[in-house]
């Protein structure tokens, strides 16, 4: 990488965009408690500013090529580790998202969290969120990329925990924390193992691809397992729905645009450093994470919960169109998921304020069941939730219909005509387009048209949490990303890219499918009470795996420990035979190699002493001394 | 035993007795003496040599030697005169200056 050497427009406006949620998070944390109230305010305008900005960022990127900006941090044994930027269409598309879900999440918060006491600390976290996601988006160097997704990590968990008082909130941070740390482990040893290979973390390095294959294999691997913490996929999967009992428009921001999206994002940015092998490994870690995460989204009856099992299945879906080479399709999903899984949240965040401010009883607001018939009396919230859940289920004219026809078709390209396993992938994300409409139709009918259970005297939300709603439900329209609802070859060409022809096969069958499955779930739940409903405990294996998970993460500790003392007493016996060792080296030293220099001096000090003592000053016996030596020469030239 | 090799004894008797002196006696001026002495039986070796080949200049080397000995014996005497007057003493055993300063 090649610094710029002129810093263009776009590189201001670039910065700007990283650092403004960056100063709203600084002056979010310090400003003081007496005008706390100005922190939101304060946020959420900066975060305007940063969103309008990054629009013109977009279509400056779009217009222009490439833009990359490098700086070296430091140099390690002539090896370089720069702060690098690289903006190409789809990363500043990406920003854009960012920027943008964060500002309406913003929006939202103000209305949402009123009446929280930490509002100082709630927004400056989701700045910090916000910044943090921001900088894992732009850099282009993959260390400078794991330190911002251990930021993403580190606020993920702040904000998890917001209702410190609740200790399962603390409790489910803490799980989000750890099997995370799980996948950033893996993260660190595949950067380990591309810079003792290839000595360069910068991603567009050719330098990356050429280390052995083996090696290679293992790296993606290793990046891949941070993928699958950070991203949620199977087997680590588990966090994302007990990281519900974080603030609804946090599950919001961590399901549309930051956390979870960092994960599917590294995929697309370094899909080209992978091997066929883990391309594989992705397709079918994201082919067993979506069945699971729509079959466990069937189950439940906590509305959120439903939506995070539905994230978790949205998620595995692009991993596994991203394994099976359908980059742009799964990317697009991202982009797509984003807008309606936010609206979904904002909307839930809606239901469960509106429940609230009812103060009418102690009911879970949260349930399902306790909900039902609120269509009338939440006009402006059921139609944005029923179009961003249309979205979700991929019902034509929606974002998510377009997103999920450009994955069907390259899925089913990818599997070809002969059986091989790529078919069973190939047939999971049939599976999950049949699933995911039936759940969907669940959600909004227990919520929006049965017959409900309680009476809910309750009021809609107000004007600042309805706009984000709005806004979002509109972007998760087909109209904004394709003119045409079923061919998105007819896209505004909003990536820059050439989208594969759409097999009108795949889009009819998608569409049956859907109408089947709408059909089907129409019949199961439309006669149905809500209290005929059987308490299916919906975690099944998820907690087994996940107490699997954690009993093994105790006995690797433990193991570690035992490693640990182990390595200490070697280190412990090494220091000691260091320490003879450097005994019986001194002893040497002392007597050896000083009494040899000792006795060279000494014995020196004798010759010295012998020849000195002839010149003792009598003039007669240097005569006899000369005499001597006169002898000796004489004797020595006659004989 | 011819008259020359009696000589060549006499010098080499002269040279010993010489050093003899000049290393034991203690006052200088007989050590001067025992020097002069050793210088002789060197004069007298030359002579005889030269008596075994043809020519004088053995003879005239030993001329030259004993002028130049005059002159090195006022010299020596002057030497230990001045030595008396600067250590009041000539002998050479209590004049330590060229020993090294302990």
């Amino acid at each position: 990488m090649i610094a710029a050497p002129e810093y263009s427009f776009s590189f201001w406006l670039t910065l700007s965009v990283l650092v403004i949620p960056l100063v709203a998070s600084l002056s979010c944390f310090s400003i003081k408690q007496k005008i706390g109230w100005l922190a939101p305010l304060i946020s959420s305008v900066l975060l305007l500013i940063a969103s309008i900005l990054a629009i013109v960022l977009f279509f400056q990127v779009s217009n222009s090529a490439e833009v990359s900006y490098s700086w070296v941090w430091f140099t390690l044994n002539q090896k370089e580790i720069a702060f690098s930027i690289l903006l190409d269409s789809n990363t500043s598309i990406m920003i854009l998202i960012v920027t943008v879900i964060s500002f309406l999440v913003h929006l939202f918060s103000i209305g949402y969290m009123a009446e929280d006491q930490h509002q100082v600390r709630y927004f400056g976290m989701l700045g910090f969120f916000t910044f943090a996601m921001l900088g894992l988006v732009m850099s282009s160097n993959l260390l400078i990329t794991f330190i911002f997704w251990e930021l993403v990590g580190v606020s993920s968990y702040r904000l998890i925990a917001h209702y410190q008082e609740k200790e399962s909130a603390i409790k489910a941070a803490t799980k989000a924390f750890l099997l995370n740390k799980i996948g950033d482990l893996g993260f660190l040893i595949g950067l380990i193992i591309f810079w003792s290979w290839s000595g360069t973390l910068e991603i567009g390095d050719p330098n990356l691809l050429r280390i052995p294959a083996f090696w290679l294999t293992a790296a993606g691997v290793c990046i891949f397992i941070g993928v699958i913490g950070k991203s949620a996929q199977f087997p680590l999967f588990n966090w994302l729905p007990d990281a519900m009992e974080g603030p609804t428009p946090v599950s919001a921001l961590i399901h549309a645009a930051t956390m979870v999206a960092a994960g599917v994002f590294l995929l697309m940015r370094i899909s080209n450093l992978f091997t066929e092998d883990v391309f594989m490994l992705i397709a079918i870690t994201g082919s067993i994470t979506t069945v699971a995460g729509a079959i466990g989204a069937l189950f439940q009856f906590d509305i959120k919960k439903v939506l995070a099992y539905s994230t978790i299945s949205q998620l595995g879906l692009m991993v596994m169109a991203m394994g099976a080479g359908a980059m742009q399709g799964g990317y697009f999903h991202l982009l797509h998921h984003a807008f309606f899984k936010a609206g979904l949240f904002l909307g839930a965040g809606a239901i469960i304020h509106a429940m609230h401010q009812n103060h009418q009883s102690n009911l879970d607001a949260q349930d399902i069941r306790n909900l039902g018939g609120l269509r009338k009396k939440l006009p402006v919230t059921f139609i944005s939730f029923a179009i961003c859940a249309a979205a979700l289920a991929g019902i034509p004219f929606t974002s998510g219909f377009v997103s999920k026809e450009l994955i069907l078709t390259q899925m089913t390209t990818w599997a070809g005509n002969e059986i091989s396993w790529r078919w069973i992938v190939m047939s999971s994300a049939w599976v999950v387009t049949l699933l995911t409409p039936i759940y969907t139709f669940r959600l909004i009918w227990f919520i929006f048209f049965s017959k409900p259970q309680h009476q809910h005297n309750v009021e809609e939300a107000p004007v600042i949490m309805r706009i984000p709603m709005i806004v979002l439900a509109t972007g998760s329209l087909a109209i904004l990303s394709s003119l045409s609802p079923i061919h998105i070859s007819s896209a505004i060409n909003l990536l820059q890219h050439s989208y594969p022809e759409i097999n009108s096969k795949v889009s009819l069958a998608s569409i049956v499918i859907i109408g089947i499955a709408l059909a089907a779930a129409f019949y199961i739940f439309k006669n149905q009470e809500v209290k005929n409903q059987k308490l299916i405990t919906p975690h099944f294996y998820l907690d087994v795996v996940s107490n699997y998970f954690m009993v093994l993460t105790l006995k690797l500790s433990e193991a570690t420990k035992g490693g640990d003392k182990l390595i200490d007493s070697v280190i412990h016996g090494i220091s000691y035979l260091q320490i003879t060792f450097a005994h019986i080296t001194g002893w040497a030293d002392r007597y050896l190699v000083d009494g040899f220099v000792d006795g060279i001096a000494y014995s020196a000090k004798g010759v010295g002493a012998i020849t000195r003592s002839l010149a003792n000053g009598k003039i007669q016996s240097y005569l006899l001394w000369a005499m001597a030596g006169l002898v000796i020469f004489i004797v020595w030239i006659l004989y | 035993m011819s008259k020359t090799d009696l000589l060549f004894y006499l010098s080499a008797f002269l040279f010993c007795s010489g050093l003899l002196i000049a290393v034991t006696k203690k006052n200088a001026i007989v050590v001067l003496m025992g020097i002069e002495l050793m210088l002789n039986a060197a004069n007298l070796n030359l002579v005889l040599f030269n008596f075994q080949k043809k020519g004088m200049d053995g003879q005239l080397f030993a001329l030259f030697i004993i002028i130049v000995a005059v002159c090195e014996a006022a010299v020596g005497i002057a030497i230990i005169l001045k030595t008396y007057h600067y250590y009041h003493t000539s002998v050479p055993d209590q004049i330590s200056d060229l020993k090294e300063k302990n």
